[in-house]
């Protein structure tokens, strides 16, 4: 297992660098069977299994132009979803520290069937919304056509009248203030690790 | 070779070992939450991909499971819409996000409906009338109803109104702590060969409770169910015995030595239900048992932490029982006419909603549902006349009269549901 990528994968990761939300879909299902028992086998919690895995690949989506370098996606996918196990396990570590004034019995059940997880995907949304409008016209404009509209970039180049160069150029960018945006109000979707970058 | 050339040579020999270590108890299922995080730092900060080789090379590390339905089935839709921008203005869900969570696509639109109607309906007196004869003929649901059985012979029934101290018994106290809960208290700490007697505490059709065992363990019991267990767990093992349907939260115990050893080693007290032809090991855990005897089959649904599930019927000379390890997320099911025991992925909340009052279908067959129904309403179930036996799936709550629960049923199928007395009949319509 030398090679960490074929070269059918190579073009799956350049698809969803792009934003095609059909090709982040089969790389979901593709490696899903592989880290739902490692995961599960960390966490040992059907309900934090599935927070964890959505928390994985709203990571790896909102950071999906870096897949163009990665040259093990297994490998990658795998450090996302420790980074999220460990951030579970250290959250729990805190409940703990408050609940230890009580004794075993009176512990509530650390599951609740409370949604936290989506609840937060709609304030990421509502935030992701706000950092686009504060986006400059040409690139809220590029940005707009490419995810609202669901238009590839050779469409947004002919539209605009841009070079594909500048359209692909100008989505990074604008996935990168969005990245800072939502830093800025609480979730950190940035880099947390440096592997794998093919120069 | 230099100081700095061995203790590097040896950093990296301690490191390798290190991993190899904590690889084999990943590999065992073993890992402490101490371990977990430093196996996870390692992985995180791994230069090649030898770490990732390793764990996905594990056997049970890849699942042949079908990810594309149920809860999985819509996710990556949803992670991909996170950054889409909304036309104009947001675009909130009208309905409680947890119940969009939950339920299949096809019967979002049913509860939808549901719970605006009820909405409605709360504030006009007279909601309006679908079917007059239904409404006059309504079954209110099922409540907090038990009867509870002492060791002598006495039976406390638990509905009703009054909390606090309901009788004592030898070394035991009861204690209703509110309604629908109930509690064995031990007054002082039980030594072994103590006189031990057994309670029971059971559910009639229409009925639910929940029941503190004398560990702190947590039980509830679903309608035309019971439990049996002793006043105090001495003893190597602490074992009950259920009948229908039960809800687990096991409290992690461990044994009392004797010998100053051992003192520092505590070994864990297992927990052991028996079910019917199956038991169930337990250490700290949450998971619910569904082994009804008109199902056919005993269902074990676990949550969280581990279970050790044995199938005891059987060739009486076969020494070897079949007995399966399940992990979160999984169910097993053992047939009753013995046989061997399957575990597959669950759903586990469909598993135990009925402990958050909910009546939870996903693509469950007719019959099944009727079951549910019976049980919780105390009815019985007329087939008339050619039903396609299809499958259902849907979400409603298990505190609302049997004809709310009818009349979604009626609008999420081609059937048609009509009630006398306490027989629910069901049509094609």
């Amino acid at each position: 297992m030398a090679i960490g990528v074929t070269c059918e994968e190579e073009k799956l990761l350049i698809r969803i660098a792009e934003g095609d939300e059909q090709a982040f879909s089969v790389l979901f299902y593709k490696y899903l069977p592989l880290l739902h028992p490692f995961v599960t086998r960390i966490v040992k919690s059907a309900y934090v299994t599935e927070e964890v895995i959505q928390n994985t690949f709203i990571r790896v989506w909102l950071n999906r132009e870096k897949l163009e370098g990665v040259s093990n996606v297994r490998s990658w996918l795998y450090k996302y979803a420790s980074n999220e196990c460990l951030n579970h396990l250290r959250s729990l570590q805190q409940k703990g520290k408050v609940l230890a004034g009580f004794s075993e019995t009176m512990t509530e059940p650390t599951h609740d069937f409370s949604t936290p997880d989506l609840v937060r995907i709609h304030e990421i949304n509502e935030l992701i919304n706000r950092a686009v409008n504060k986006l400059p016209a040409q690139r809220r404009r590029i940005y707009m056509l490419s995810r609202r509209d669901g238009k590839s970039i050779p469409e947004i180049a002919i539209e605009l009248g841009i070079s594909p160069n500048t359209v692909k150029n100008t989505l990074v960018i604008s996935l990168k203030s969005i990245r800072e945006y939502l830093s800025k109000h609480g979730y950190t979707f940035s880099f947390l690790f440096l592997l794998f970058i093919k120069e | 070779m230099t100081a700095p050339e061995i203790f590097g040579s040896y950093d990296r020999l301690m490191d390798e070992q290190r991993i190899n270590y904590l690889l084999q108890r990943f590999s065992d299922d073993q890992l402490s939450t101490e371990e977990a995080e430093e196996l996870l730092v390692l992985i995180r900060e791994d230069e090649n991909q030898f770490l990732s080789d390793r764990i996905s090379s594990m056997s049970d590390m890849y699942s042949a499971d079908d990810y594309h339905s149920g809860k999985w089935g819509d996710m990556p839709g949803k992670i991909t819409a996170i950054d889409k921008p909304s036309k104009n203005g947001s675009n909130k869900p009208v309905i409680s996000l947890r119940v969009f969570r939950w339920v299949a696509a096809a019967a979002i639109f049913i509860v939808i409906s549901y719970s605006l109607w009820t909405i409605f309906s709360r504030q006009n007196l007279e909601p309006s009338v679908r079917s007059a004869k239904v409404r006059v003929q309504d079954i209110p649901p099922g409540g907090n109803k038990a009867v509870l059985t002492l060791g002598d012979g006495r039976k406390i029934v638990l509905d009703g109104k009054g909390n606090g101290a309901l009788a004592s018994q030898g070394n035991i106290r009861i204690v209703k702590k509110r309604d629908g809960c109930v509690q064995i208290e031990a007054l002082k700490p039980q030594a072994s060969g103590t006189d031990n007697s057994m309670l029971m505490v059971q559910t009639p059709r229409g009925g639910k409770y929940e029941i503190i065992l004398p560990d702190g363990s947590r039980v509830w019991l679903n309608a035309e169910s019971g439990i049996r267990f002793p006043s105090a767990f001495t003893g190597r093992v602490r074992m009950v015995e259920i009948t229908g349907e039960a809800y687990f939260e096991v409290a992690k115990k461990y044994q009392i030595q004797n010998s100053p050893m051992k003192a520092s080693n505590p070994e864990r007290l297992p927990f052991i239900v028996k079910s019917g032809s199956q038991e169930t090991e337990v250490l700290g855990t949450h998971f619910n048992i569904n082994a009804y005897d008109d199902e056919g089959v005993i269902k074990t649904t676990l949550l969280e932490g581990s279970v050790r599930v044995t199938a005891t019927s059987g060739e009486r000379k076969n020494l070897w029982h079949q007995t399966k390890l399940l992990r979160p997320g999984q169910q097993s099911l053992i047939r009753f006419a013995g046989g061997s025991i399957l575990v597959k992925e669950a759903d586990t909340e469909e598993a135990v909603a009925w402990k958050n009052n909910l009546f939870r279908f996903s693509d469950t067959n007719l019959k099944t549902v009727m079951r549910q129904i019976c049980r919780w309403y105390d009815v019985n179930v007329d087939y008339e006349g050619d039903i396609q036996e299809g499958h259902l799936t849907g979400y409603v709550s298990r505190e609302v009269p049997v004809s709310r629960v009818l009349r979604m049923l009626e609008e999420i199928s081609d059937l048609k549901f009509t009630i006398e007395g306490r027989k629910v009949t069901v049509r094609s319509k």
